[in-house]
């Protein structure tokens, strides 16, 4: 295993040599480039018209929700029907999932070399933005300098203001893996704080949300007041638009995700798949996608990607690991216990 | 032929449930896990009683509004008849994700007509968010189901026992009890059985309602063993939609034993025509009237005014000035994005010229089928409603690999075709119902009658039985269509880049980020209906005339 990962990483790196201009040209031969994606279209688009734009291969972008990406892929790959070229999702796990089941090629360019190394794996996966977990609250009801900056004191407050009870909102590990992925790191990167923030959640009557603009709506509306475990990105682009709701992250501890891309390993266009893997990981794919919200996760000039972030979101922010450790969230055994005590502490 | 296209998603789902994996997975071995797992877990049954309460609190709002609604509709004088009617179907063109979501914008506790309640009333005397909540708002927008059926069986029948009754002094109310009622009663089962099944399938509602205080029902509890375990657990997936099959049949068989001599029920005889309404006068109508409105203020004006609010502004709740927030920019962003705009067309193209094959499709099953009375015509029945009782996110992955794993099948994945097969499927038990239950009321005299005169099977099916039954045709037809538009598992996995369709796609934008392109989708998909069922009724009302 060990021995053809890396014969595959040296046959990657001979192939990464040969000239772009031909890379381009196989490409432009294959016409067209199809992603599998889990990103909303707004986030998504304006990097692909640039990438046709400048190449003149056609993006078709499938849309997709985490889990009916994964059964697609898998499913698609069984039947021997492999439909898509680059597989991009944001549930970092599943990604890590089909990578180990051998769904991902190894590819090595200048591009992708150029990631730091906490936002790839093997060279297979790569980070191509990092969105930071973090909170909303709804401004009408709050007040911008209210709200504490660090695990103890928001404790305190979920615990102690009249204006969150019963209006509280979380993400739902249970029913969803995206929310898992969230409220599981921080458990395991700062258990004592996140265990007792979810106690107080549940005691205040935290009421839980499937999807990421579910519970943002809720925010917006007011039906709720505090959002916790949220796509920080998310709530960044919502602030942007709608002055009742602004995203928040703690000082002392701040998680990001990493939104992950692979080259299928049957991809039916593996010129073209790698042909936008490149512009999805150059400087001019990434900035594009970090104007349309989704931060970058390479860094520009003299400036690394989490220091980008810091100026973003104010704190410091800590990318979830990349590397077999998350194969952790699809243990059933750990991922059942993590849900049963989840529950609990929020009182389902 | 028919039994395979149908059995098909339902075997492989059979055969997923006594698996310990994915069935394509190497690694699957055949074993009773999954079962144990979910027959010894709290939860499922808790979700089971849940569904239980919710699905028939659900029947016993729709079947009378909708049946009361229908006797209204076909028998009486009533004015704006053809507006009203559009009206009335109303909530079934929203898929039960966007018709929850329409109340929480107007009635939901920021809701704006929750607002302003509370400005005059103080606090406000509902809650949306409950299981109450949910089957009131479930059974508010299942009328339409009911008064499809039923009122398609009612203006099949001649008026003149009604008039008789009228005649006699009966009141109205006492005609439909004791008249019209009793005539219709396949159409009344077979709405019933509709509307249960409905309620074990509905997703969206008690999702947006339920779900985040925790109440939640067997469609929900699937939802969850997707996520639950990880990597989705197809083989747990797969044994509660076979619990929900097992529960399926004994409601067929119960449907069948009622209805086991349908020759009581036919009226369309040798003799006879359809005959005018009945006149209501002036406080009838008023009151009549004040029925239809008050319910089609909750049902319709709602929800409705909920999502088209939506569409049009980004920020809403307590403290916001709609006014201000106002703008056409979630539509311009929606008109900015191809893939949105290749929807709109598509979903047009499946429902209109889709439906249309569809119900082609199901005339010629139900023809074939409605004379026959040997073993084939009762496995029929029983075959039909078997996609219905699938949930819809199980339906979806059945037909990905279906269409995946079937050889013929593989090369029109990815087009039109391959989401239209799947609808079929799924429509197929709404669609065949309907013209079944008009077929019902065509005594076989008629037929005899044409074949006497030397008229061919077909001849006389063409020639005598479909001219009788058109109005349950355009019924039938517009009701797949609105099916199609507002379908939204099944297409799931199914449409790809080019073949975009609303319904799966507006699930799809509301995972991410904001809801805004979804509002904007959700009310396009309303105004395309409205003007296409315009068009339908008009259709129909001239056959009718």
């Amino acid at each position: 295993m060990g021995a053809a990962a890396c014969t595959g990483l040296l046959t990657a790196k001979a192939r990464a040599q040969s000239s772009p201009s031909a890379l381009i040209k196989t490409a432009q031969t294959e016409g067209k480039v199809v992603v599998y994606s889990t990103t909303d279209s707004q986030y998504s688009q304006p990097m692909f018209k640039a990438f046709t734009r400048k190449f003149g291969v056609v993006v078709e972008e499938n849309a997709l929700a985490t889990s009916n990406l994964y059964s697609l892929v898998i499913s698609e790959a069984a039947a021997n029907q492999v439909g898509s070229d680059v597989v991009w999702s944001a549930a970092t796990d599943l990604q890590m999932a089909l990578q180990v089941a051998g769904h991902a090629q190894v590819y090595v360019s200048e591009e992708t070399s150029a990631l730091p190394d906490w936002a790839r794996y093997r060279d297979a996966l790569f980070a191509t933005s990092i969105e930071p977990v973090g909170f909303a609250y709804n401004t009408r009801t709050l007040q911008v300098d209210e709200v504490p900056h660090t695990y103890a004191d928001l404790i305190r407050f979920v615990s102690e203001s009249p204006k969150l009870q019963g209006r509280v909102a979380t993400t739902d590990a249970e029913k969803s893996g995206l929310a898992y992925m969230l409220h599981a790191n921080d458990a395991k990167r700062h258990p004592q704080a996140y265990w007792k923030l979810a106690a107080a959640i549940g005691k205040a009557g935290a009421k839980t949300y499937v999807s990421s603009a579910n519970v943002m709506e809720s925010v917006t509306s007011g039906e709720n007041v505090l959002a916790t475990h949220v796509n920080g990105s998310y709530a960044l682009e919502i602030q942007a638009k709608n002055p009742n709701l602004r995203a928040h992250f703690l000082s002392d501890f701040t998680a990001c995700l990493l939104r992950v891309s692979f080259i299928n390993v049957r991809a039916p266009r593996p010129n073209a798949a790698k042909l936008l893997q490149d512009f999805m990981l150059s400087h001019e794919g990434q900035s594009i996608l970090a104007a349309n919200g989704l931060p970058a996760a390479r860094g520009g000039e003299g400036s690394s990607p989490l220091r980008k972030l810091k100026d973003i979101t104010g704190v410091e922010v800590e990318p979830i690991k990349l590397d077999e450790t998350l194969l952790e969230n699809i243990d059933k055994g750990k991922r059942l216990a993590f849900v049963r005590d989840w529950k609990k502490a929020i009182g389902r | 032929m028919l039994a395979v296209v149908i059995l098909a998603p339902v075997l492989l789902v059979l055969y997923q449930s006594v698996l310990d994996g994915a069935f394509f997975s190497e690694h699957a071995h055949l074993s009773l896990d999954a079962y144990r797992y979910v027959l010894s877990d709290p939860d499922f049954y808790s979700a089971l009683k849940t569904t239980a309460i919710f699905t028939a609190g659900m029947v016993l709002i729709s079947l009378p509004l909708g049946a009361v609604l229908a006797f209204l509709m076909t028998r009486f004088d009533m004015r704006f008849k053809a507006v009203l009617e559009i009206l009335i179907l109303m909530p079934m063109f929203l898929s039960s994700l966007i018709l929850a979501f329409g109340y929480v914008v107007t009635i939901g506790p920021q809701g704006f007509l929750t607002i302003a309640w509370r400005a005059f009333f103080g606090k406000e005397i509902w809650n949306v968010y409950s299981l109450a909540g949910m089957t009131v708002v479930a059974g508010l927008s299942h009328v339409p189901h009911v008064y499809l059926y039923v009122s398609s069986a009612m203006s099949n029948l001649p008026t003149e026992l009604e008039e008789a009754a009228q005649t006699c002094g009966s009141s109205p109310w006492r005609v439909l009890v004791d008249v019209t009622l009793p005539l219709v009663t396949p159409a009344l089962v077979f709405a019933t059985m509709l509307n249960v099944l409905l309620g074990v399938e509905v997703f969206g509602i008690p999702l947006i309602l339920g779900d985040p205080q925790g109440i939640t029902v067997l469609t929900t509890y699937i939802y969850k063993l997707s996520t639950m375990m990880g990597t989705p657990s197809y083989e747990l997936m797969a044994v509660v939609a076979v619990c929900l099959l097992f529960m399926t049949l004994p409601m067929v068989w119960l449907q069948r034993r009622l209805l086991r001599r349908s020759q009581r029920f036919a009226v369309v005889g040798g003799k006879g025509a359809r005959a005018s309404s009945l006149s209501l006068g002036v406080r009838g109508q008023m009151l009549a009237m004040s029925i239809i409105c008050g319910w089609l203020l909750v049902s319709v004006v709602l929800p409705i005014s909920g999502i088209a609010i939506r569409a049009f502004v980004t920020a809403w709740g307590a403290g916001t000035d709609l006014w201000q927030q106002v703008s056409l920019q979630s539509f311009r962003d929606v008109l900015a994005t191809p893939a949105l705009v290749r929807s709109i067309g598509n979903t047009i193209l499946l429902s209109v010229g889709g439906g249309g094959i569809a119900v082609a499709v199901y005339l010629m099953i139900a023809l074939a089928s409605h004379r026959n009375r040997s073993r084939s015509a009762v496995v029929l029945d029983y075959l039909v409603l078997l996609p219905r009782a699938l949930p819809g996110i199980i339906v979806g992955l059945a037909f990905l690999w279906l269409f995946l794993f079937v050889p013929f099948l593989a090369p029109i994945r990815g087009t039109l075709l391959c989401i239209l097969l799947a609808y079929m499927v799924v429509g197929l038990s709404y669609g065949l119902r309907i013209i079944q239950s008009t077929l019902l009321q065509v005594s076989p005299e008629l037929e005899e009658a044409a074949r006497v005169a030397g008229a061919s099977i077909g001849r006389a099916w063409m020639d005598v039985v479909v001219p009788i039954i058109r109005p349950g045709l355009v019924g039938a037809f517009v009701l797949i269509m609105i099916v199609f538009i507002r379908e939204y598992s099944t297409g799931l996995y199914l449409m790809g880049s080019g073949t975009e369709i609303v319904g799966p796609l507006i699930i799809t934008l509301t995972q991410s980020g904001d809801l805004n392109p979804g509002a904007v989708l959700a009310l396009l998909n309303i105004l395309m209906i409205v003007a296409a069922l315009g068009l339908a009724l008009r259709l129909g009302a001239r056959i009718r005339d």
